[in-house]
């Protein structure tokens, strides 16, 4: 197990570099240069060019690379051109508001989601695992975004639950930050809900289908004995993996559904700087955001790996 | 398990028998309307438009449809005007809609067609030749895959700039990986399948084996795949449109529309309805349809291991007639009497999958059960244990055991007597034990459930078990993983789970059919071995006739549903009564070879339970059968004088077998 953590580690430094080779590429594939939009478009071919020597932009790709390699680690991920402000410190203001909700649409998504779907898996065919998965199809093709507008009309405006505008950091009160993002996580968590929960069911149905199954229904063992202690392992498995990519998926929402709310975190920030063109916020902000998104998934890896012996008992 | 395919389905084309099963789920045909529908809307989208996108009219801003009205809303001064309302410059939300229609069109064919020309090639390429390009490869794929959507679509759109056609090709990157992910398994799997080196191997070319054996086997699962990603598309579209980042901001798309619309969520919710709806259908419509094609190209997943059908009360047949000896039914440890199952069709009739199956075993003898695949053997033992897997249910008949009639028991009497009182070891040793849990783990629970041991006293009595299965280090194994052990072994677990709880009956299906053969030997020694110490009944089903005659004393010989032959083990094999016995016995190695030093084979297959002939069922294959075999009566089985050996041969006096 320990080997399976090591070498899971080990692994997310070369997915690191390749990511930040491709953040890092982004901004030199574009058409034109910083220098060009710093710079207005009147500028000279002279005024461009003088820029880019100051910045070191005429220097080999791998050289500025490995410069910028090193500010990256040490939290320095250049200044924004719009904003005009470093970038770290933009994210660090925006970053906990969007994970904020990422973690609520993950909770409501993947405890809803698992009930439902051991449920229904349990009875394929059942008018239970029928009216759920019909739900499920339902919900899964909602736009996390409107399922936010429509929460918003009726659990904010209509019937004044929850702020509909606005977030409360953590630090200032826990209760009002967790009401503020009580709505988000619903937009997010229900489709997400969904979808698991589909997973879920045909994964548990498969299991019930094995032949270790029926091996122990043919030793006598209870209905529920066989359920909880040789099904339900063996079908959160594949699951587990599903959980993994939607992870990202709602990190993907996040940034669509925190503007229905006016929530200052990354997406509305990573949108403007995509309109304005701020290729060096833009390529922090997915250089944090991967980063983030590797590491859950090294955690979902070693869960993946604790679930399953072929993996971790070689 | 056991699904049943009428003739008629069988002969069907793939394409018919995929209609077939498509056009019965109306959601899907619905869904593929309403998507054609869009289509059309797209294509005669001017025409369809009352105003132009941007016509505005200031005298009725904010304006609520018709069926809205109410004292605190404005309605339209003329509602047929603006059948959904207008927004804040009075534009037509209806028109609008329609407009938007086509945005989403073009979006989602434009992303997938981008998709799918960067990912199929991709993942193709990497499945077709493996080693380090695939795991190069695939190792970039995942790491996009792995990523948000629009966080690549962000960078990608950062540097190309806004628009519908750059957005779009942003989109196509992220959904690639998807295609390409699908492709690559797709395609490997293939590969390693033997008709595909088998192919190579005939000279053909690269193309021929992609196109005659590649591509009919990824297009189901592409074509699921696509009608799934042309939701995702519009979903992601809608999103970037929603950001600002997608189509122009002067392009009512629907995200647009939504974006317009929270500003003003408090005062005029209802201007979010028709565009958020409209992209929900649209992918509600994609998914449906995806999943209607999946159930129609795919596997039925509706019943499983647990589930139980409705019981009804099973009575012995009148007409039944048994052929097992008096003396013997008193003694037996299990005692199967004029068993049938049945099971039903998805046209509501019910098929016959056994009848009048008769027979015994002895305390500490074993009965061969032999067979062609289909035969009906390991259904009749599962009718044995009460697990005839649903929707299929036994029908009539009566099963005893040791002397007790078990067979209108309730599941949960039933279930104290499995494993208790008779237990079954299986045909694929590491694939009847739970992959996840330790041996030990999973051999403790029934010696828990039925003994009433501590856990600790149960771990002790699994451990010794595995001693006596000759298990080596029996300690270190309890601990070990099922992947962790060879087929044989396995086996041997299997085997030491069944006797846990000591047994008298112990069934075994094609236990040793999965194993080389050195292993089956070892296997059936280790059988016979534990026979002699615990004095056990066995009932040992197999295909293979050369087992039987080791470890059998007496056999019954099954096809299509029916026992047709049964007596003592030495006395059928020396001295067959029925033609489907004699030709088995010819099938075997050491029978002597046919003419050009080919072993003989049975010409064609068992029937399926559907299309049994009728009177003997062995006829179409039989060279004896005449006319009087095809007459549409039952067979009894019928004594061969002054022995117990029966046979079902309605000619058995007239033909020369031996």
């Amino acid at each position: 197990m320990l080997r399976l953590i090591l070498t899971r580690v080990f692994t997310t430094i070369p997915l690191m570099l390749v990511i930040t080779i491709l953040a890092f590429a982004m901004v030199q594939a574009m058409p034109g240069s910083i220098a060009g939009i710093i710079l207005d478009a009147g500028a000279t071919p002279e005024a461009i060019a003088e820029l880019e020597a100051e910045m070191g932009l005429d220097r080999p790709f791998f050289v500025q690379y490995l410069d910028w390699l090193g500010n990256a680690v040490r939290g320095d991920l250049g200044d924004s051109l719009f904003f005009s402000s470093p970038v770290i410190v933009l994210i660090r203001e925006s970053w906990p508001v969007t994970a904020s909700i990422v973690l609520g649409g993950m909770i409501v998504g993947v405890s809803l989601g698992l009930i439902l779907g051991i449920v229904a898996g349990l009875q394929p065919g059942s008018w239970l695992d029928r009216s759920s998965t019909f739900s499920a199809s339902i919900t899964v093709a909602l736009p996390s975004f409107w399922l936010a507008m429509l929460l918003a009309i009726f659990l904010g405006v209509r019937w004044e639950l929850f702020p509909v505008i606005g977030y409360t950091p953590f630090s200032e009160s826990p209760t009002e930050w967790l009401r503020s993002i009580t709505l988000s996580s619903l937009a997010m968590g229900i489709p997400s809900a969904a979808l698991i929960a589909r997973q879920m069911r045909s994964s548990m149905a498969n299991v019930l289908q094995s032949s270790y199954i029926r091996a122990q229904r043919a030793m006598g063992l209870g209905r529920w004995q066989i359920v909880v202690r040789h099904a339900l392992k063996n079908a959160m498995i594949p699951v587990v993996t599903v959980i993994g990519f939607r992870l990202a998926v709602v990190v993907g929402q996040a940034f669509i559904v925190e503007s229905v709310f006016f929530l200052p975190g990354m997406g509305k920030q990573l949108a403007t700087a995509v309109q304005q063109q701020d290729v060096i916020f833009v390529q922090g902000g997915v250089v944090v955001v991967a980063a983030f998104i590797i590491f859950a998934n090294m955690f979902i890896d070693i869960i993946y790996g604790l679930l399953n012996p072929k993996v971790r008992v070689s | 398990m056991a699904s049943i395919t009428s003739p008629q389905e069988k002969s069907l084309s793939q394409f018919d028998r995929f209609w077939q099963r498509f056009r019965k789920q109306r959601m899907a045909i619905v869904s593929l309307i309403f998507l054609l529908f869009l289509v059309f809307v797209a294509i005669f989208r001017d025409q369809l438009m009352p105003y132009t996108k941007d016509s505005a009219d200031f005298s009725s801003t904010y304006c609520q449809p018709f069926f809205l009205s109410n004292e605190n809303v404005f309605s339209c001064q003329n509602p047929a005007d603006h059948i959904l309302g207008t927004d804040e410059l009075g534009r037509d939300a209806y028109s609008r809609l329609i407009y938007g229609a086509r945005i989403s069109v073009q979006a989602s064919l434009l992303g997938v067609a981008i998709a799918l020309v960067l990912g199929l090639p991709v993942g193709m390429l990497a499945g077709f030749y493996g080693g380090s390009f695939d795991r190069w490869v695939m190792w970039v794929v995942d790491i996009i895959f792995s990523l948000p959507g629009i966080l690549i679509a962000f960078g990608v759109i950062a540097i190309l700039g806004n628009g519908l056609l750059n957005a779009m090709m942003a989109v196509g990157i992220v959904l690639s990986t998807r295609f390409a992910r699908l492709a690559r398994g797709v395609v490997l799997a293939e590969r390693e399948e033997l008709y595909v080196d088998g192919a190579r191997v005939g000279g053909l070319s690269t193309r021929t084996i992609v196109f005659k054996h590649i591509l009919p086997n990824i297009a189901p699962p592409l074509i699921v795949q696509t009608s799934l990603l042309f939701g995702a598309v519009i979903l992601i579209e809608a999103g970037l449109s929603f950001l600002g980042v997608g189509v122009p901001l002067s392009e009512p798309s629907w995200g647009r529309m939504l974006a317009e619309s929270r500003t003003v969520l408090a005062t005029n919710p209802f201007l979010s309805v028709p565009p958020g709806l409209a992209i929900a259908l649209s992918v509600l419509a994609w998914n449906i349809l995806g999943d209607g094609l999946r159930d129609a190209l795919g596997q039925d997943i509706t019943s499983n291991q647990l589930t139980t059908v409705a019981r009804v009360e099973i009575t012995e047949p009148t007409n039944g007639d048994t052929h097992v000896n008096q003396n013997v039914i008193d003694k037996a440890s299990l005692y199967l009497s004029n068993i049938e199952v049945k099971f039903p069709t998805p046209r509501g009739e019910s098929v016959t999958i056994l009848k009048d199956i008769n027979y015994a075993v002895l305390p500490g003898k074993t009965l061969g059960i032999v067979g062609e695949s289909g035969s009906g053997k390991s259904m009749s033992v599962m009718a044995a244990m009460g697990i005839v897997p649903a929707p299929g249910q036994i029908t009539a008949g009566s099963i005893y055991l040791n002397g007790r009639n078990v067979t209108n028991l309730s599941e949960n009497e039933l279930r104290k007597l499995r494993g208790k009182e008779i237990a079954m070891i299986f045909q694929e040793p590491i694939a009847s034990l739970n992959p996840v849990l330790t041996v030990g783990q999973q051999l403790i629970q029934p010696i828990q459930a039925h003994l009433g041991l501590s856990k600790t006293q149960a771990w002790a009595k699994a451990t010794e078990l595995l001693r006596l299965v000759q298990v080596p280090d029996p300690e270190r194994r309890m601990n070990e993983y099922p992947h962790q052990f060879s087929g044989g072994m396995a086996q041997r677990v299997g085997i030491a789970r069944a006797l846990s709880c000591e047994p008298s009956v112990l069934i075994a299906d094609e236990p040793t059919t999965a194993l080389d053969v050195t292993v089956q030997g070892q296997v059936i020694d280790l059988l016979k071995d534990l026979q002699d110490k615990l004095g056990v009944a066995i009932v040992f089903i197999t295909h293979d006739l050369g087992v039987v005659a080791e470890v059998a004393d007496r056999v019954a010989v099954m096809y299509a549903g029916e026992v047709i032959e049964t007596g003592d083990v030495r006395e059928v094999f020396e001295n067959p009564k029925h033609p489907y016995t004699k030709a088995l016995l010819e099938t075997l190695p050491h029978h002597g070879r046919g003419e050009e030093g080919k072993l003989p084979v049975i010409d064609g297959l068992v029937p399926p339970p559907s299309a049994w002939p009728t009177g003997c069922r062995f006829h179409p294959r039989c060279k004896f059968a005449n006319g009087v075999c095809s007459n549409d009566v039952e067979l009894p089985m019928k004594k061969v004088e002054g022995r117990e050996h029966y046979s079902r041969c309605v000619r058995i006096s007239e033909i020369e077998l031996a």
